[in-house]
């Protein structure tokens, strides 16, 4: 039997502490005679710096890989709108970082403050200064206050949630669609895309047509967008036919859905079809690259950070790599899925320049899986190669679940997005 | 090799086929293209995103259970969409054969 992941992980356990090669790491992991073994610093614990960190242990024993993530638990936004509507407890969106410091990541609570590139360290908010031979960022999104959504800031986030990043507003969102009175409108603001979870807003009004079909019978959903076309959107809308006939309105862009201001303290949303007073809201900000990669000019004027494809090593920052929703990574969507398959890229690409070689050929992959029902889900799926020198989605493969499939293959796909979920949090995080 | 090599001249058409036939029979079978095993490793990792080991799952098969011969077999059939599925024969139909028979040949049992 060849190397599999059960030999590795065995191997990696015995290599922690002495760094030395595991039978079946990829590179030389013994270390040239006084030198030191190659540090790379991760900033950001979500799905693309965890996934990273597991992964550069996975293909060099050898390396020394540093994870800088705040919080002690990280809130996935998968699976966050089965919190919303009550399928599943907070809890189950919590992932902690202890699997990932058995395989040998150091890791540290705390924030990077500062990027030095040119003498390659970082300072963290609690003073510490680490040096690294590579740094990887992964910061996820951030939210751009007042940004067509005027009226639209983070104090106005406690009456109308985002709950766009898990934890607190996920929290907070529940229990206010818990209170509203039945009859009410729940509205979802969605702005302009590239976004995060580009599937989410609508999933998000599934699964809480869901829920109020049994809790609050007489309400409706409002989805007010700032898209003409969405994500899956024949799937949901052969799904809201099905399941939710009449309780879900979507007014596209075209329809006058785009927002231009919100009055949190009366909870009113005007948009270009007129004025919206709503019982409960979620208002997803228009995003952009995490807040460390802005301030440190990994961004361009798109808001996002450009990178090569086959390292995502940014175009603007040498020496410093870009992972996941703030990184433009072609046709890849801004998914957990794609934030984990661009960190084993990005590993194997560190890995190979680390030790002096020439990363080669690269594959990618994104699984999606959206819930319109407890056991009702649909998918989509692609796999990218790296070719001429871009990421490239490859045809003939990949796509969308079929419309018009029975329910039983609907029920499937329910049962498979729980168990991506609950495998991609092994993979990325060892959780 | 033009086809009027052959014409009006039995000995050298004899001679022709022989010399092709020996080419046939000396050349090794075209070996399928070896992969990088980090390139391999990186596909196998790509696997693991609703397949990693070691969590209980509710019906997604654990890998670790499968043969080479088993993951080439599901694979080969996802791919020509012979055999049911919901995802993996719009997964399998970005791989080509050398990909399936080695990544089978790495991470089956």
């Amino acid at each position: 039997m060849s190397r599999t992941r059960r030999q590795f992980l065995s191997s990696l356990v015995g290599a922690v502490a002495a760094s030395t090669c595991g039978s079946l790491a990829l590179a030389s992991c013994v270390q040239p005679s006084g030198r030191r073994a190659p540090r790379v610093v991760i900033a950001g614990g979500g799905y693309g710096g965890a996934t990273c960190a597991k992964y550069l242990r996975f293909f060099d024993a050898g390396l020394n890989v540093t994870l800088i993530e705040p919080t002690r638990w990280y809130a996935t936004c998968p699976f966050s709108n089965a919190v919303l509507s009550g399928l599943v407890d907070e809890s189950y969106t919590r992932l902690g970082y202890a699997g990932l410091a058995k395989l040998g990541v150091r890791v540290i609570h705390d924030a990077v403050r500062v990027i030095h590139p040119e003498k390659r360290t970082v300072m963290l908010s609690g003073g510490a200064m680490l040096s690294y031979d590579r740094l990887v960022v992964s910061p996820g999104v951030s939210f751009r206050w007042n940004h067509v959504f005027s009226g639209y800031d983070e104090h106005a986030t406690l009456s109308m949630p985002h709950a766009w990043n898990g934890g607190p507003q996920v929290t907070l969102l529940k229990k206010q669609l818990v209170a509203m009175a039945d009859g009410g409108t729940f509205a979802i603001v969605v702005p302009a895309l590239p976004f995060r979870c580009p599937p989410g807003p609508y999933e998000r009004a599934s699964l809480i047509a869901h829920y109020f079909k049994s809790a609050k019978p007489r309400s409706k959903i409002l989805i007010l967008d700032a898209n003409e076309h969405f994500s899956k959107q024949d799937l949901f809308e052969e799904a809201w036919d099905t399941l939710y006939p009449g309780r879900i309105t979507r007014i596209p862009i075209s329809a006058g859905g785009l927002v231009n201001s919100i009055d949190s303290r009366r909870m009113s949303i005007h948009a270009e079809a007129g004025k919206f007073k709503v019982a409960a809201a979620s208002v997803i900000p228009f995003q952009q690259a995490g807040r460390l990669a802005v301030s440190h000019a990994l961004a361009d004027e798109t808001g996002w950070c450009p990178v090569d494809h086959q390292t995502f090593e940014s175009t603007r920052v040498p020496g410093v790599h870009v992972l996941g929703d703030s990184c433009l990574a072609g046709a890849m969507p801004k998914s957990a899925s794609s934030a984990n398959s661009q960190a084993k890229v990005c590993s194997l690409a560190i890995a190979a320049l680390l030790r002096d070689r020439e990363p080669g050929a690269m594959i990618y992959h994104n699984t999606c899986y959206s819930l319109a029902a407890p056991d009702y889900g649909i998918s989509i799926t692609d796999m990218y190669r790296y070719e001429d020198k871009r990421l490239r989605v490859v045809q003939r493969a990949g796509g969308l679940s079929p419309l018009g499939a029975p329910l039983e293959y609907r029920a499937k796909e329910a049962v498979y997005a729980r168990d991506w979920f609950t495998a991609i949090n092994a993979d990325s995080f060892d959780a | 090799m033009s086809e009027c090599c052959y014409q009006g001249n039995l000995a050298s058409y004899v001679c022709g086929a022989l010399v092709l036939l020996s080419l046939v029979i000396c050349l090794p079978v075209r070996a399928s293209e070896n992969l990088d095993e980090p390139y391999l490793q990186l596909l196998a990792a790509s696997c693991r995103i609703c397949h990693s080991d070691g969590v209980t799952r509710l019906e997604t098969p654990s890998l670790q259970d499968l043969t080479a011969a088993d993951i080439k077999r599901l694979l080969s059939a996802f791919k020509a969409d012979s055999e049911p599925a919901t995802i993996m024969n719009r997964i399998a139909s970005a791989l080509s054969d050398e990909e399936i028979d080695q990544l089978a040949a790495m991470i089956g049992r």
